[in-house]
Order: C-alpha cells, then sequence, then structure tokens
C-alpha cells in the first residue's frame, strides 16, 4: 500500500511474473521506456494496448505577469506529455469504486444542504456506536436468565434454534477481520438484539420444516438405554456442530448480524452454501455498495468503529449464550436417561464449572478428532495457472495479498515443480484460508508468508 | 500516433528478441503494473516518469449544455507524471 517501486524493485517483479531473468527484464524495461520517450520526444504519440496511450501535446505560447517583479513576460510554447489510460486498466484500477455512478442533483440543493446531511450522519453513527454498548449488555443478561427459564421440554427444543442458524449459515471461511471490515449501519444493532432472542420463539416451524435431525436424535436418545458412552458421544457431536470453534462462532456472530442486515434491506435469500466462498464475500460487498448511496460511503470510518464493536460484543454474548445451552443439554441428558448417572454427571460437571474458554477449547478438540459437517463442507476450491494468472495473483485474488501464494504452493507441492515456472493449464487446490492462518489484514500473517515465500524461493534459486 | 505492434517491433529489435517474446514480457509489465496501481503503490522509472494510482474525491459538475449538476462520485485513477529529465527533452 502507497508504496513507492523503484526501478529494480520493478524489474524484479517482472521476471516473476514472467519467468525470465532479472537481467532480461531489466534490459526489456529499458528499451521499452527508452523507445516509448523517443517516440514522445520526435512529437510522435504512443499508444501502448492494455495500459494506455502517452501523447504528445503542444502548448502554445502564451503572456503571464511575473509574480515577483510585477511585469509582463510571456511563457514560451512547448509541448507536454499526457497520459490516458486505457479504458480496462481505468476500470480494473478503479474496480473498488465501480459500484458508484454519477447522481443528478436537484436544482434546490445547495452547498449547505449537503454539509448538514454530512453532520447528521456524523452524529447518528456516534450515538449508534453508544446504543450498541447498551443493547449488547442487555443480551448477556438475557441470555443468561434463560436457563433458569426453560423447563425440561424447552431445553431439548432449545438445541434447535440453534442449529438452525448453523445449517441456514454457513460459517465463512473467510477471516472474522475481514468481516469486520463490513460498514455498520444503524438497523444494525436493533437487528442483533432480536436475532438470539427470537430464535426460541420461531422455533415450532422451523422444527416443522428443517429440523427433524436434531429431534430424532434426542428421540432416539430416550429410546436407547445402549451404553452411556455412545450416548455422550451423540451429545458431544451435536456440540461439535453447535460450537465449531471460537472462530466460526466469532464468524457466526457476524455472519448473523449480516443477514439482519440483509433482511432489513431485501426479503432474505436463501444462501448458496456451495457458492465460492470468495465470490460470495465480494457479492456480498457489492451488494452492500449497492444499498447505501455512495454518499453514505464516506461515513465509512465511523460506521466501521461502531461495527467492530458490535461485532466483537455480540460474540462474546453468543459465545456466553452457547456455554450456557451447552449445560442445558447435559443436564438434560441426566434427566431423560436415569441410568448410569455418574458418568453423565461427570461430564455436566466439568462442563458447568469450566470456564467458557475451557469449555470451547474442549469442544474445539472433539471438533477435530470428528470432522464438524459446517466447517469441512465448504466445496475444493480450485483455480487454473493461465498466462497472468499465476500463483500470486491467485493469491492476491482469495486472500487479498500475493504473498500468500507460498501457500497454494504448499497445498500443491506434488503438483508444482518449481514455483516460479508452474506449467500452464496446471489446476491448482486453494486452501481454505484458515488453513495456514492466512489473514490479510494482520501484518504478523503477511510477514510470516513473506518470510515463507524467501525460503522457497531460495530453495529454487 | 504509433501502435503497440509499431513498439513492440521496436524493442525485440532493441532488446534482439523475438517480437513473442517482447509481447508476453509487456503483457507481464501491464498486469505488473495493473496489480501495484490496484495496491495504491506508484511504480517510478527513471528517465521517464511515475506511474501512480489516486483516488479522487466526489465533486460536483455543472454540466455547461444543460445546466444540471451532477454529483460525480470518488474514483481511483492511474496517473503519470512525466519526469524531468523527459519534459526538458521534450523542449
Amino acid at each position: 500500500m502507497n508504496k513507492k517501486l523503484t526501478f529494480p524493485e520493478l524489474a524484479e517483479l517482472l521476471s516473476a511474473a514472467t519467468n525470465t531473468s532479472k537481467r532480461m527484464s531489466e534490459l526489456f524495461l529499458r528499451e521499452l521506456f527508452a523507445a516509448i520517450a523517443q517516440s514522445l520526444i520526435e512529437g510522435e504519440s504512443v499508444k501502448v494496448k492494455g495500459l494506455g496511450v502517452f501523447k504528445v501535446g503542444e502548448v502554445s505560447s502564451r503572456k503571464s505577469i511575473d509574480v515577483n517583479t510585477g511585469k509582463a513576460i510571456e511563457i514560451a510554447g512547448h509541448k507536454k506529455i499526457t497520459f490516458t489510460p486505457d479504458k480496462s486498466m481505468a476500470e480494473a484500477v478503479n474496480a473498488s469504486f465501480a459500484c458508484f455512478e454519477a447522481v443528478v442533483l436537484d436544482d434546490d440543493v445547495t452547498n449547505e444542504m449537503i454539509q448538514e446531511i454530512d453532520d447528521e450522519l456524523a452524529a447518528a453513527a456516534s450515538s449508534a456506536e453508544a446504543i450498541s454498548e447498551k443493547e449488547t449488555e442487555e443480551i448477556v443478561d438475557e441470555n443468561q436468565e434463560l436457563p433458569e427459564e426453560s423447563s425440561d421440554e424447552e431445553t431439548v427444543t432449545l438445541e434447535v434454534p440453534i442449529e438452525t442458524t448453523e445449517t441456514v449459515v454457513t460459517p465463512p471461511p473467510f477471516n472474522i477481520s475481514q468481516v469486520e471490515n463490513e460498514p455498520a449501519t444503524d438497523e444494525e444493532p436493533e437487528q442483533e438484539t432480536e436475532m438470539p432472542t427470537e430464535d426460541p420463539q420461531s422455533e415450532p416451524d422451523v422444527e416443522v420444516t428443517e429440523l427433524e435431525s436434531p429431534e430424532e436424535e434426542s428421540g432416539q436418545e430416550e429410546k436407547e438405554s445402549a451404553p452411556e458412552e455412545s450416548e455422550v458421544e451423540t451429545e458431544e457431536s451435536e456440540h461439535v456442530d453447535n460450537q465449531p470453534t471460537v472462530q466460526a462462532l466469532a464468524a457466526m456472530a457476524q455472519e448473523q448480524s449480516k443477514d439482519g442486515f440483509e433482511r432489513s434491506n431485501e426479503n432474505s435469500e436463501e444462501l448458496d452454501n456451495d457458492e465460492d466462498n470468495y465470490d460470495e464475500y465480494q457479492h456480498r460487498r457489492h451488494r452492500h455498495h449497492h444499498h447505501r448511496s455512495w454518499y453514505d460511503r464516506n461515513r465509512f470510518g465511523l460506521g466501521f468503529m461502531s461495527g467492530a464493536f458490535v461485532g466483537i460484543a455480540f460474540a462474546v454474548a453468543v459465545l456466553f449464550y452457547f456455554d450456557n445451552q451447552g449445560y442445558i443439554t447435559i443436564s438434560k441428558n441426566s434427566f431423560a436417561k436415569e441410568q448410569p448417572i455418574e458418568e453423565v454427571v461427570e461430564i455436566a460437571d466439568t462442563v458447568a464449572t469450566a470456564a467458557p474458554g475451557d469449555t470451547v477449547a474442549a469442544v474445539a478438540d472433539s471438533a477435530k478428532s470428528e470432522p464438524s459437517k459446517p466447517v469441512a463442507k465448504p466445496a475444493v476450491v480450485t483455480d487454473t495457472v493461465r498466462p497472468g494468472n499465476f500463483l500470486s495473483r491467485m493469491a492476491r485474488r482469495f486472500y487479498g495479498n500475493s504473498h500468500f501464494w507460498v501457500y497454494i504452493y504448499e497445498e500443491n507441492k506434488a503438483k508444482i515443480t518449481n514455483p516460479n515456472n508452474v506449467a500452464e493449464g496446471t489446476v491448482v487446490v486453494i486452501p481454505p484460508a484458515e488453513k495456514y492462518g492466512i489473514d490479510a489484514q494482520s501484518p504478523e500473517s503477511v510477514e510470516k508468508a513473506r518470510k515463507k515465500e524467501g525460503e522457497v524461493l531460495n530453495a529454487y534459486k | 500516433m504509433m501502435e503497440s505492434k509499431e513498439l513492440i517491433d521496436k524493442v525485440a529489435e532493441r532488446v534482439g528478441r523475438s517480437k513473442d517474446d517482447v509481447k508476453k514480457l509487456l503483457e507481464g509489465l501491464i498486469i505488473v503494473l495493473q496489480e501495484r496501481a490496484e495496491d495504491l503503490d506508484s511504480v517510478a522509472i527513471p528517465g521517464f516518469g511515475t506511474f501512480e494510482a489516486k483516488k479522487k474525491d466526489e465533486r460536483i459538475v455543472n454540466n455547461p449544455s444543460n445546466g444540471k449538476r451532477m454529483l460525480v462520485p470518488p474514483r481511483v485513477a492511474l496517473t503519470f507524471k512525466v519526469s524531468n529529465v523527459l519534459k526538458s527533452k521534450l523542449k
């Protein structure tokens, strides 16, 4: 970002991108720009396809006044070079702002009115932050009360809402910090508060439509007086479904809030789980852009602050919520069976007494041994190596930073003999970002990738 | 106006490589420049100039023909600043 690249650096990048020696690419660059410059000096414009047009224009002489002496002087006519980027280049560079369109203003809109709107938005953003703080505290309170209110029957059905959020919403593999960049809106806090509390009430129809499996499972549990261990296992696997990892949880919280946001904008669509995750992310981003006028977008700075805060606070609230759920489901287990209670009680004890972090860690452990469905679900993402689509470009596209290409290489070592020269048409598997802890937002992660990059490249020098 | 093909011919002659090689290099260069521009990096070429992607703010413009005022959205544009060396040679 905002780095200044020197000539040798450019040559290095070029040699890496085209698999030519550094000497050759340096020579090429020098000669290319010398040729363009020569043509320009001769007065001939140069068009470079894909880059743009360098034009030479004449500036005629004009009269002016010397600022220091106040005497009239004449500025001699000279030539001027202008550069107009190619359409394809201009569009690629402007991709992040492509969703905006020019708007015709009403005649009666004055500059003062625009300034007023600006001020209002700023005020709204700061007050939204204050409100969200209060409301998230309320969520925690409500959640803590839940266990007392719920009867035995309810504990069975209470699992359902969590399952629904799981099945409808797949935890996105892209990293959380990116998600937190999502712009916050004023509606968001309200939506969030409604999400968890509404779930138990909306459970009956959800049960009928989608969720027979948990029902079946609990039915089995009651019938079976089978060995307790298997019982516990199913119970645990349910937890695995509910709380795959802390990360996924937080991601889910984000997902929920996003869901809420989308619903407020349009009637919620079913999410396409098979969709390429990156595309999905981009797609969502785009939708966000479309729904807010580009004018609003300037408020991102403030919106993001409150959005990030709400996201984190909500994730913590959901953690509490699930923790309580875990306690409930296991105590229900002991009610249902009344068989060898000792073991169950033991587990209930450990879960109940252990700190939230511990239980989640334990669950995460079991998640490793038993492949949890929602996390493993996303289809394997692949891409094909073509000219102009190298590993680094894929990394940029999928992870947001080209340095992460090493991980794609790492994942496809078997197919790639030399990372500097990957055969065209090679189909490579793009590993999910979590697998290698890829996070374009974190400088440490990028630094790690850079180090690894150096090691890998040194091996092929 | 010198077109791309002509430029490639010239450069191929200067470098002593085939046109295909030069074409590939040029395409690679454009990709590299584009990537850098997307990251808002600037690329300086000594004796020629600097390519830089710059964010342009939103602005209100008047359409002179019908007097309508338009709010033009912000955008990122690739700019090129001619180096002083080339400027002085041009005169």
